[in-house]
């Protein structure tokens, strides 16, 4: 078990003024059999007019208001403390949904290198396809964004966490292994990081294919789904012709063992 | 009634003067089209009728439970009678929608149940239409003028007044608003293909016309703010965009036609959603195989309207059936919907034939296979003669009201649609064609 400080900023620059700003925000550490949130803040800035609160269908918090006043940026603070104990998270029958294709892990023959022929358990195979997707892909920023699929990335061969979680997602779903996209963040890394939880013998483990290693207890989940459609942790929409650039950091400490 | 068959051009020029168009989207290029109007009615009996309603309110009911179950405790999965693959691959499956209660337990406010009546007078389901079904309007125009060309038809004959429509959906609209709130039309804009309906059935129910960005949501309650800024809370929204594109922050983010945390206020049962958010996956079209065991399952009851006899490849003995007799089948793709993706054996070259074979085998819950009805054929005026075309009929049923029936009514009309060409079996506005005023008789 460890305990984590952790604080997720962001802040957006409009260059100018933007007005009917609806928004909504993923910055929570999730709390399910893993992790315990010990105490946490979320402050918003400028104060909006409406904030509201509540958890998506996978059990992230949620916060979601409304800016009706214009303003010429748009920053939040959540910080707090986490619990978090080693995988596995027990579970005796995971969804179906997690062995179908979602919109960003459509599999493409292409990945067919990528699966497995050994024998073995769903465990075993997935941390085989963790290491080939990592050995198949160099880590390389800027070339991919947040709407690229699985098959786009593994077409380039180049991609950050985020594509190489969805190509192993995708690969393990052909492979008949229930997979999830994990999106949280780790002591170090400065931004979200992005990972992966299979299903095998009644329980989800971790794996980290960027890091081509086994997920710790030094990784804190904040949103979970079948891809990273479903785990965006800011989206906003609003009236204006502006330009908008966001900065995000991320910090985490851990505080005792 | 002679004098309406001879007033077929008099209605198309009224109607084209109320702008009665349909748009569609080909390659890109907007094109709005006039839809003719055949000024000889289609005529259902009483008799028949009387079984129509019956089995479709029988009908919208299970697909109702449906949902509720499938969104919740899931036992038509669990008791075996829907293989869950079909409900998790379903595009119209939405997870978002786990265990939220819609106001009344009602998913599909307006259902558009698609029926062709065969050579032998028995009537077949081909479709449910349970997200936006569109086209109640035309033959709403169609009466209301056609009453005026010639009022003497409407003396003589018995037929069912049909002017009702829009006091069935206000008050249902009414029954399923919260918080006493306003109803909207929620339209995408002038560009959609059915803005000349989401207009008319505004001015027709009281209902306000609401465009993308008239609404916002704050604390989980939904405001009108429209033109003159002045804030009215909003108690029920018949939507006319599809669940992808109604919440930016929730679904598609890319989307400029919808309300921004719409879902949550929809969540937190603050405003009704018309339809509701998810009804996709009771009309997928590989879904509608199990609709009749629904109707077994929920209500106990053996349907009275029957599919037309379907194959699912999914299943061993239907998979062979299909593959041995695909040269006389008519084969869908349940991801297309509006007349796309559905290809006659008869059609096809022996080569076309065996690709499609191969893809059925590849994908095998991608397909459903149908026996092609051989449906009566109604007649129409093609400039000076009457012809026989294939004809299909979009029923409207409406849950959620205040009345008998767990507010459960049929619209004692309908869109009769017909194709243009002779050949064809397909009969959707978007594919060519026309529309027929449809007489429901009273004795």
């Amino acid at each position: 078990m460890s305990i984590f400080r952790y604080c997720f900023e962001s802040r957006t620059d409009f260059s100018t003024p933007v007005r009917d700003h609806s928004f909504m925000l993923r910055s929570f550490p999730l709390v399910d059999a893993r992790q315990t949130l010990l105490d946490s803040r979320l402050r918003i800035s400028p104060q909006p007019d409406s904030l509201s609160s509540g958890h998506d269908c996978w059990g992230a918090r949620i916060d979601y208001g409304f800016q009706g006043e214009a303003h010429s940026s748009f920053s939040y603070v959540s910080e707090g403390t986490v619990k978090v104990i080693p995988y596995p998270i027990a579970d005796k029958s995971p969804s179906t949904l997690f062995l179908m294709e979602s919109r960003m892990t459509v599999f493409a023959a292409e990945m067919a290198s990528l699966i497995p022929e050994m024998r073995g358990t769903s465990y075993e195979k997935a941390l085989e396809i963790s290491s080939r997707v990592k050995s198949a892909m160099s880590y390389v920023k800027n070339v991919t964004s947040a709407e690229t699929t699985a098959a786009r990335a593994f077409s380039l061969r180049q991609g950050v966490c985020q594509d190489y979680a969805h190509i192993m997602i995708s690969v393990c779903r052909e492979s008949g292994i229930p997979a999830r996209y994990v999106c949280g963040m780790i002591p170090g890394e400065g931004e979200t990081h992005a990972w992966v939880e299979i299903w095998s013998d009644g329980a989800w483990h971790g794996l980290d294919p960027t890091a081509g290693k086994i997920c710790d207890d030094r990784y804190i989940a904040i949103a979970k789904g079948r891809d990273a459609g479903d785990c965006p942790v800011v989206r906003g929409i609003f009236k204006g012709c502006a330009v908008q650039s966001t900065r995000t950091i991320s910090s985490v400490e851990q505080s005792e063992q | 009634m002679q004098t309406l068959i001879e007033s077929r051009d008099s209605v198309n020029r009224w109607l084209e003067r109320y702008g009665v168009r349909f748009g569609v989207y080909k390659n890109g290029v907007f094109n709005e089209q006039f839809f003719p109007f055949d000024s000889i009615p289609r005529v259902i009996p009483k008799k028949d009728w009387d079984v129509l309603e019956k089995g479709l309110i029988q009908r919208v009911k299970a697909l109702n439970a449906f949902l509720w179950d499938i969104y919740h405790e899931k036992s038509i999965i669990k008791d075996g009678i829907v293989p869950e693959e079909f409900v998790y691959s379903s595009k119209g499956y939405m997870p978002e929608c786990e265990g939220i209660d819609p106001i009344g337990k009602v998913y599909s406010h307006i259902s558009g149940i698609d029926l062709v009546e065969g050579k032998d007078g028995n009537w077949f389901i081909l479709e449910d239409n349970l997200r936006i079904p569109s086209g109640a309007s035309y033959p709403m125009i169609a009466r209301e003028i056609t009453r005026k060309v010639s009022p003497t038809t409407f003396i003589d004959n018995s037929i069912a007044d049909n002017r009702d429509y829009p006091e069935i959906l206000k008050d249902m609209m009414d029954t399923m608003n919260a918080g006493r709130g306003i109803n909207v039309i929620l339209t995408p804009g002038r560009y959609n293909s059915a803005f000349f309906e989401h207009s008319y059935l505004a001015e027709k129910t009281g209902a306000v016309l609401a465009f993308p960005g008239d609404m916002t949501v704050e604390d989980d309650i939904v405001w009108y703010t429209g033109l003159y800024k002045e804030k009215v809370r909003v108690g029920a929204i018949y939507r006319r965009v599809s669940d992808e594109y109604l919440d930016p922050l929730a679904f598609e983010a890319s989307s400029l036609l919808g309300v921004p945390n719409l879902f949550q206020a929809y969540k937190k049962g603050n405003v009704a959603v018309i339809n509701c958010f998810g009804n996709g996956v009771a009309d997928d079209k590989g879904i509608y195989y199990f609709v009749p065991k629904m109707v077994k399952y929920y209500l106990g009851e053996e349907p009275i309207l029957h599919n037309a006899p379907t194959y699912l490849p999914y299943y061993k003995e239907d998979y062979d059936y299909i593959l041995a007799n695909i040269g006389k089948l008519v084969i869908k793709d349940v991801s297309e919907a509006g007349g796309y993706g559905v290809v006659f054996g008869r059609d096809l070259t022996p080569e076309k034939l065996e690709e499609l074979k191969s893809l059925i085998v590849e994908q095998p819950r991608r397909w459903i296979a149908q026996e092609v009805i051989d449906f009566k054929d109604l007649e129409i005026i093609d400039g000076e003669e009457k012809v026989w075309r294939k004809a299909d009929l979009r029923a409207f049923v409406v849950s959620g009201g205040s009345g008998a029936n767990g507010g459960v009514r049929v619209w004692k009309s309908g869109l009769t649609r017909f194709s243009r060409n002779p050949a064809s079996f397909v009969v959707n506005s978007s594919q060519g064609g026309g529309f027929k005023d449809t007489w429901i008789m009273n004795e």
